[in-house]
């Protein structure tokens, strides 16, 4: 059996095979469910680590399975494609970990865990994609596994949440699906391929192919939440804390993000894309969507709204750094990609274990939470710091080398969105340590919880600890072999090779 | 002196204060605050040139210790005894304080052995961060302050990164040397002159960017004044010495401008304290700071309109930097001894300074963007969706539809399982045919 062959696949049907399996199971078997998951979950970290590897050692991995005529569904383990299947695995062990602790006494739970595993498959998909058409499917099935968590509590308020997703990411799915039809119809081939296959079309179709990028951009904009396709995103924050960690750092957002990484580089090439003259409108949105972004979450008491818009602003830095046709922007939107997902699952783990163990929901309820949950708020310190780009935090790499890119680029007013970012970050994320560590509490938590020895339940404590170290350790060695920077940079030589 | 000895002991100086900012660890040892201390002395009495480059610290980083900074490494340490000797039993029941302490002091040695920019920043923020914790900790009167030495801070982070990368996209090599030379020959010299003086003017608090400084100086207690003069003021006139390029350009403009803001601060400083005297006759500790940043300024403007001088005169300044602190420690102590008072002079700020009056301006900006923000924008919004909510519901019937869906999302598996199956299908039928 020729494992190069198959292991992209398997890689896939593991958390399938999870998910499969535990939406039939009873709410009382407990103890399967959990060994299912984090089995599952361990199972793909290990695999997922051979083929890492094996990139690394100039192995071929690629599963091609017949779909239509002409067109296949394929499979295939790149270096960019790596970047976001290591993000993704790792961070869905940990959020696993953490929904076991955050769901203890909810209903549903097997749907839930159900869900949550089809959603990663989705992902890992969309990550290992080797063509558009089986991107665009695995892209439809996340929106589809994803809806039923967001509507999980099943009140008002998330219903109409899961409607407004829906109807942005079904929309989103439409123009990417008239995108790839154009896209065929004219190329005659969906293939990523390093630095694009769309330079040998026709002059003529030129036109067609900015609307065809258009098209492509808006539908994967709407996961990537960039402006104005955003709106479903704070809406979507009724989820239960580990669905907001996966919609913000793991799955959804993310998607959308390597989308657009993909077709900019692997579809159209980023040489003809900026002869087409494309990239710099696409950088002027993703600049407004992170000063508006940040502008918005200035004004949001509700702190996992305050996040949300954080999200909004800071998955725009990825998008940002594509857009600045470069070396070194690439490598800072790339790197962004994995330490945006980091410090923003650490703060969103953070808000749960707040609302879990206290009842916290609000910025305004927060007075003197540090002194009652000071390793939860240790954690949430360092998210917020690496966020602003406080050095030597992950974020602060980011920020570096879209600056530096910026400027190589001959770009210098990226410098100005990024400090002026910097500055809103501040804004909204400094007010929040002030009072958790520096305020006197107000009077009794909202609701209070007990965990013994704990500030709250260890299933819950680890993953945010975890993280936060990682947001740490990202930061300090970046340079590093196998961190997201080195890694990024594999992935530019590619890309950018003479 | 074994290489793998010399480079844990220079990396021990800051990285044990770090360590022990645990509680855990701290409560191990007996005097944590103390041991703290044990590399850095270490290193400051062992005479040989301690010089590390680790590859793996963030681009390529390195720690060195050599004559200049060995002088100022020295100072640091006497300073930081008579500091935590005064705190000991404050901080012994604090436990938050003893923390952002050894915080400022890992930041603060870092900064010193730092050998190259990047280093030098990341120590420098990490201390200015522990810095503002540490005063809104220990003295909740100068929160007012604190706050606005925060927002400083933060500005002159921002100004002080774009000169990294404006350094940095020319040359990657960020050691002081190398990112001097790198300035001098930038065509965008006198940006990044500007952008490295009010960055480090901001963390100073040189005139005219001095209001926190005094303002911070006539609330705090006397341990942190000595703090206050050793950690964000001489550690940013050190960084003006390293940033700058110094010796290596001669800039007669831009030399004259910063000797007119050294003279200033000297005209300033003379005619506050003047008033002061005048007024309580008393000697107010903040104006032996001013003077001397004001002095360094002078120094530093003719150093920078003429390389030949600072080429000869260069050492005296390092030595200028670490004798600043120690004679501000003294003068300090002395004042204090002599007014036998362990309090703030001014508990409160009795009459509105120019802290408050930004402070006042700040909150006023604060209250109406905030009103605008939390109120009027999302007035406006909610009548444009219910616009929107109004003409979307009379236009369409998908509602119902979606509605019907979520209220059975126990079926929601079964669409998941047919969407497979049709893929799976699909592909089987593509293989047989």
């Amino acid at each position: 059996m020729n494992w190069d062959a198959w292991l992209p696949l398997f890689i896939i049907l593991i958390s399938l095979l999870v998910a499969l399996a535990i939406f039939p199971l009873a709410e009382e078997k407990v103890k399967t469910r959990i060994s299912l998951n984090l089995g599952g979950a361990l199972l793909k970290l290990v695999l997922v680590g051979f083929m890492l590897w094996g990139v690394y050692n100039g192995h071929h991995y690629e599963t091609r399975l017949p779909f239509l005529p002409g067109l296949d569904l394929v499979l295939r383990a790149d270096a960019l494609s790596m970047l976001f299947v290591v993000l993704s695995t790792g961070l869905w062990f940990l959020t696993t970990v953490y929904a076991v602790g955050y769901l203890e006494d909810s209903p549903h739970r097997s749907r839930f865990f159900g869900f949550f595993s089809l959603c990663v498959t989705a992902t890992i998909g969309v990550a290992l994609a080797g063509n558009l058409i089986t991107f665009l499917l695995f892209y439809e099935l996340l929106t589809l596994a994803t809806y039923p968590l967001i509507v999980h509590r099943g009140t008002e308020a998330s219903r109409k949440a899961g409607r407004t997703y829906l109807i942005y990411t079904i929309g989103g799915g439409a123009l990417l699906l008239i995108g790839t039809i154009w896209l065929y119809s004219l190329s005659g081939t969906l293939e990523f391929t390093t630095r694009g296959f769309l330079s040998a079309v026709d002059r003529s179709h030129h036109p067609a192919l900015v609307i065809i990028f258009v098209l492509l951009i808006a539908g994967l904009g709407v996961k990537a939440a960039l402006i104005p396709l955003h709106g479903w995103l704070p809406q979507s924050m009724v989820a239960p804390a580990p669905v907001s960690a996966l919609l913000h750092a793991v799955a959804v957002v993310k998607a959308g993000a390597f989308g657009i990484i993909r077709v900019v580089y692997d579809v159209f090439g980023i040489e003809f894309s900026a002869s087409l003259g494309v990239t710099l409108p696409l950088a002027i949105v993703a600049a407004s969507t992170i000063i508006y972004g940040s502008l918005r979450a200035l004004f949001q008491d509700d702190l996992k709204r305050r996040l949300a818009f954080s999200t909004v602003s800071q998955v725009s830095y990825i998008v940002l750094g594509i857009a600045i046709v470069g070396p070194l922007a690439t490598i800072g939107g790339l790197v962004h990609l994995v330490h945006q997902g980091v410090m923003k699952i650490t703060l969103f783990f953070c808000a749960g274990n707040l609302a879990e163990t206290l009842g916290i929901h609000k910025v305004s309820e927060m007075s003197g939470v540090g002194k009652r949950m000071p390793w939860t708020m240790v954690a949430f310190t360092i998210g917020t710091l690496g966020m602003i780009g406080a050095p030597p935090l992950a974020g602060f790499i980011s920020k570096w080398y879209l600056g530096m890119g910026a400027l190589e680029a001959g770009q210098g007013w990226v410098v100005f969105v990024l400090a002026g970012s910097s500055l809103l970050n501040a804004g909204y994320f400094l007010p929040i340590l002030y009072a958790a560590w520096f305020k006197e509490p107000v009077g009794n938590w909202p609701a209070e919880r007990s965990f013994g020895h704990y500030e709250t339940s260890l299933a819950l404590l680890l993953p945010p600890l975890v993280t936060a170290l990682l947001a740490v350790l990202l930061g300090l060695f970046a340079s590093a072999p196998f961190s997201p920077y080195s890694w990024s940079q594999f992935i530019t030589t590619l890309e950018y090779a003479p | 002196m074994n290489e793998i000895l010399t480079t844990l002991l220079l990396l021990a100086v800051p990285l044990l204060p770090l360590l022990l900012v645990f509680p855990a660890l701290r409560s191990r040892l007996p005097k944590a605050q103390f041991v703290s201390l044990l590399p850095a002395v270490i290193v400051v009495v062992t005479p040989v040139t301690f010089s590390a480059e680790f590859s793996w610290l963030l681009f390529g980083s390195a720690l060195e210790l050599n004559g200049f900074n060995r002088l100022l490494l020295a100072i640091s340490i006497i300073v930081w005894v008579i500091a935590l000797l005064r705190v000991s039993t404050e901080a012994a029941t604090n436990n938050h304080m003893m923390t952002f302490l050894l915080l400022v002091m890992a930041g603060n040695f870092g900064a010193i052995v730092a050998a190259d920019l990047l280093l030098f920043f990341s120590f420098t923020t990490l201390m200015g961060y522990a810095f503002y914790a540490l005063l809104v900790t220990s003295d909740n009167t100068i929160r007012t302050v604190a706050r606005v030495y925060l927002w400083l801070m933060i500005v002159a982070d921002l100004l002080l990164f774009e000169v990294l990368l404006l350094l940095a996209v020319n040359n990657t090599n960020l050691n002081f040397a190398s990112a001097n030379t790198t300035m001098a020959l930038s065509p965008l010299l006198d940006l990044s002159l500007w952008l490295v003086l009010l960055g480090f003017m901001l963390k100073a608090g040189i005139w005219p960017f001095h209001f926190w400084l005094s303002s911070a100086f006539r609330c705090v207690k006397p341990v942190w004044t000595i703090l206050l003069a050793v950690v964000p003021v001489s550690v940013a006139l050190l960084g003006l010495l390293r940033w700058l390029p110094l010796g290596e350009i001669s800039s007669p403009v831009n030399g004259a401008i910063v000797q007119v803001i050294g003279v200033s601060t000297l005209l300033y400083t003379l005619i506050s304290m003047l008033k002061m005297t005048g007024k309580n006759n008393k000697w107010p500790e903040h104006g032996i700071i001013f003077f001397m940043t004001g002095l360094f300024f002078t120094g530093l403007g003719t150093g920078l309109a003429n390389a030949a001088t600072w080429s000869i005169y260069e050492a005296w300044a390092y030595y200028y930097v670490a004798a600043s602190g120690l004679v501000v420690l003294l003068v300090t102590l002395s004042i204090r001894i002599q007014l036998r008072q362990d309090k703030p002079v001014v508990q409160t700020l009795q009459s509105r300074d120019s802290t408050q009056n930004l402070e006042h301006f700040v909150v006023m900006l604060v209250t109406r963007v905030s009103k605008t923000g939390f109120y009027t924008l999302p007035g406006w919004r909610a009548w444009w969706l219910d616009m929107a909510k109004h003409f979307w519901s009379a236009t369409c019937c998908w509602q119902s539809a979606l509605d019907t869906s979520e209220s059975k999302l126990s079926r929601w598996p079964v669409v998941i399982t047919l969407f497979l199956l049709l893929g799976i299908v699909t592909v089987y039928f593509s293989c047989s045919c």
